[in-house]
């Protein structure tokens, strides 16, 4: 008895029996159009739904965090012109009186 | 007691127990998801009428629950901001609608393909179908209705009526296959009866239950958060998150 062909021979029959159960898997009976056209809508939304859910929360992060620099910045600015505006406004007021 | 249930309207608490919550509900979402998978596309067999094309139950009826849940959530959440002026539960309302609308597409595309094989009609106008459609609406009817306006305080009251006079629909959904001759099927496992359904196909599809509930639950913590953000952008404590980088 040859040792190499009853291996070889096990091995053809795992995979003939493996490929034909994944084959019926997939076919489900014959409705596997329909089961599988459910099932990919369904994941398709679903994901969707959820990398937009995480994008749009980044997105408002980084927005809140522009506001902020930007806010920061004018202050800074705003408070330099209302300095500015005081000495003038003194200054006018030391012509007047 | 009392004191524990204010922490609930306290916006830097409910942030910090969605940061902290949402992201183990989702894995444990996903452990869920591959396991109900398994048991319910390779395990269960297959059913004696229908075959194969059942195994879309594994996702219809979950969707068409969820579909419902998240309305009812969605209609309490806006009582709640009507009567107590909650902003939080505005924020949970608002979080909900696309969620929902989701959910509910899903109900009505796969319930559609798996009518196809069964009663030869993609879509036929009966009571499930119509009420559920009309449940579609409601969700997009809200999710415009709160585009539609400059003010963000007379959007948030305009959609919050709009959800609780919807909440009408959702009764008329379940019983529709009771009140009215239908091709829909009856309830599988929601009655008071014995469920129709045997235990290994009725373990998968209430696993599958949980793990939308759960998607459910992550999805809407996220959106929860984002909603505060934007809500409390002003506030000293978001100042504070932005700059920690633990957002």
């Amino acid at each position: 008895m040859n040792v190499r062909n009853v291996h070889v021979g096990w091995v053809n029959y795992w995979s003939q029996d493996v490929s034909e159960s994944i084959r019926n898997f997939f076919a489900m009976g014959g409705y596997g159009g329909f089961v599988w056209s459910a099932y990919a809508i369904t994941f398709v939304v679903l994901a969707a739904n959820l990398i937009f859910t995480n994008m749009s929360h980044k997105r408002m992060i980084a927005k809140l965090r522009r506001e902020r620099a930007i806010d920061s910045a004018s202050s800074k600015v705003s408070q330099a012109s209302h300095a500015a505006d005081e000495s003038t406004r003194s200054a006018q007021q030391g012509d007047v009186i | 007691m009392f004191k524990w249930i204010h922490k609930f309207g306290s916006p830097p608490f409910v942030y910090r127990l969605c940061r902290g919550f949402g992201p183990w509900i989702g894995w444990l979402c996903l452990i869920l998801i591959i396991g109900g998978l398994y048991l319910g596309l390779v395990k269960a067999p297959a059913d004696y009428e229908q075959g194969d094309s059942y195994r879309i139950i594994f996702i219809h009826v979950p969707a068409a629950w969820m579909s419902m849940f998240v309305y009812v959530v969605m209609a309490i959440a806006s009582l709640v901001f009507l009567v107590w002026r909650l902003k939080l539960a505005d924020v949970v309302a608002r979080a909900s609608a696309p969620i929902g609308a989701s959910f509910t597409f899903i109900a009505l595309a796969t319930g559609s393909i798996w009518g196809k094989p069964m009663w030869g009609a993609w879509w036929v106008w009966d009571a499930r179908l119509t009420s559920e459609l009309l449940l579609l609406f409601l969700y997009i009817g809200y999710i415009a209705l709160r585009n539609a306006f400059d003010n963000q305080n007379a959007a948030a009251r305009a959609a919050a009526i709009l959800a609780l006079v919807g909440v009408i629909n959702i009764p008329v959904i379940h019983y529709s296959v009771e009140w009215w001759n239908t091709l829909h099927q009856p309830a599988t496992i929601a009655k008071f009866d014995k469920p129709s359904i045997h235990i290994s196909m009725l373990i998968p599809l209430l696993m599958m239950v949980l793990a939308f509930q759960l998607l459910y639950a992550h999805n809407l913590m996220t959106r929860i958060r984002t909603g505060i953000l934007e809500r409390e952008k002003r506030a000293r404590w978001v100042g504070e998150l932005l700059e920690s980088g633990r957002v």
